[in-house]
């Protein structure tokens, strides 16, 4: 019996954005980082679309699709999201071409005799066995059934060839629930990630082992995950628990404290405090700075405690990471694109290494 | 303790960066001639500061203490609030809610009158029976 997965990433408009509630909005914070979905951002060495296709083929899922919004595929690159996995990527144009791509999928895989379809609208962070949800709609027969913890939906579907299309495009449409699916009630771990607190939470839970899921690369000592080619200078100190992304240089004097995450080629340069904050990948922290209750993406400094999002264009401060944008311009020139000054342009497009 | 030198209260302007920092440089430093000047920056307008700004403040500072004056700042707006406590700033300066409030606080006591509990640490440190009680402490 074969199983498919097909996950579904919205634009970040507020059509699609149903997980972000109504509070989040008024507080001011982000449920995404210039408009790319936080599901897509790096989170502790690997995004949420990456686990959550991981705990899928886990479960023995054999074949996978995206589905992404025309123009967030302009900004990531969803063809290295899992290397050396066979994944289907399709596009979609708006709002309104969003469920009959879903359902030319649907149809698709239930054509390659596939007999179950896995429908995650991509957005929370779940725990669940994929099998016990199947085994769920096995026994009792259910062609269609959602999947739910205390707060809701969480925006997974099993679907399977004698399911009523219409009745869960409906559902996914957020145009109310329909009687014919079935609820499914997981108990595990929901991180919804809907603004950016959702974010640092999930760091601290991945920490405290509130969930299962673990920070990439290698536990040095008890709590301190470092990653490839990281460079930690003698005179840093990192006080646990905390992560270093890959090829991200840890500066003298610097201090790492309070569950502090650093993403992927990050530069934290001199003497500069990183308290209960997030380092998002490709990002330069200057020198002698106290960056505290933050998420720092580029040149963008959401502050948690003040529900402030800041964009500071000075590079003396933050910005992005030197040694990743070269990266990037090197890159790009094997692949003969335009010239340096061309690629400056539209930096803020390129320079966030942490989305895929 | 009173004093009776005039405040001189300055709006700083929305954007504090490298250009508005050297327009404004000159016009702060035009009215540092006077001995122990008494300056507030209002920052009700800044919607910006980068570290030209920041370091235009720390220049202004330094006059200031060179004069045997003060320099504080009043009505922070959460970025430049931010901008102050990324660069570890926000600790050298008094900061106040309101520019009354920080013209208020040069006409006394500005530790007792901004922050009671500094007020009181200082004087269980600087008073002469506090300050023998230790010295005795640290003789026995």
């Amino acid at each position: 019996m074969k199983t498919a997965a097909i996950l579904v990433l919205g634009s970040p408009a507020p059509a699609y954005n149903f997980l972000a509630s109504d509070d989040s909005q008024a507080a001011g914070c982000p449920g995404d980082i210039a408009g790319i979905p936080l599901s897509c951002i790096e989170i502790l060495g690997a995004s949420i679309l990456q686990r959550t296709m991981q705990r899928f083929a886990e479960a023995g899922v054999d074949s996978f699709t995206i589905l992404a919004d025309a123009s967030l595929l302009k900004v990531i690159k969803l063809a290295n999201v899992m290397p050396g996995w066979l994944v289907k990527i399709n596009s979609f144009q708006g709002e309104a071409e969003v469920w009959p791509s879903i359902e030319h999928s649907l149809k698709n895989d239930f054509e390659n005799e596939i007999s179950n379809v896995f429908l995650v609208k991509l957005g929370a962070y779940a725990e669940f066995d994929p099998n016990a949800v199947g085994e769920f709609a096995g026994s009792n027969h259910h062609s269609a059934v959602r999947v739910h913890d205390r707060l809701g939906a969480i925006g997974t579907w099993l679907l399977n060839q004698s399911a009523d299309l219409e009745s869960a495009g409906k559902e996914f449409q957020n145009r109310g629930q329909d009687a014919s699916i079935k609820t499914y009630f997981l108990e595990g771990y929901v991180n919804r990630l809907s603004r950016m607190h959702d974010l640092r939470r999930f760091v601290v839970d991945v920490f405290l082992s509130r969930c299962s899921a673990q920070p990439q690369g290698t536990e040095i000592k008890a709590g301190v995950w470092i990653d490839d080619g990281a460079q930690v200078h003698k005179q840093a100190r990192i006080v646990p628990p905390a992560y270093i992304g890959k090829n991200t240089r840890i500066g003298p004097a610097s201090l790492i404290t309070r569950s502090s995450s650093i993403e992927r080629d990050c530069n934290v340069d001199y003497g500069t405090v990183l308290e209960d904050s997030s380092v998002l990948a490709g990002t330069y922290i200057g020198t002698g700075l106290d960056v505290t209750h933050s998420v720092v993406c580029g040149n963008m400094l959401v502050h948690l405690n003040q529900n402030l999002v800041m964009e500071i264009n000075d590079e003396i401060l933050i910005g992005a990471n030197v040694t990743s944008r070269l990266r990037e311009v090197f890159r790009r020139q094997d692949k003969k694109a335009p010239s340096i000054k061309s690629i400056k342009k539209d930096e803020h497009q390129t320079h966030w290494k942490g989305i895929l | 303790m009173k004093t009776g030198r005039p405040v001189l209260v300055m709006q700083l302007p929305s954007r504090l960066n490298l250009s508005q920092a050297r327009e404004f440089l000159p016009e702060v430093m035009a009215v540092l001639r006077n001995d122990r000047p008494h300056i507030v920056f209002d920052f009700s307008e800044v919607q910006q500061i980068d570290s030209a700004g920041v370091e235009m403040l720390l220049k202004c500072l330094e006059r200031v203490m060179s004069l045997d004056g003060d320099l504080k700042l009043a009505s922070l707006t959460p970025q430049a609030s931010v901008i102050l406590e990324l660069t570890r700033v926000d600790r050298l300066f008094e900061i106040f809610a309101s520019v009354n409030a920080a013209v208020e606080s040069f006409r006394g006591f500005a530790a007792r009158e901004s922050h009671p509990a500094a007020a009181s640490a200082w004087y269980g440190t600087q008073l002469p029976g506090n300050a023998r009680a230790g010295n005795e402490r640290l003789a026995g």
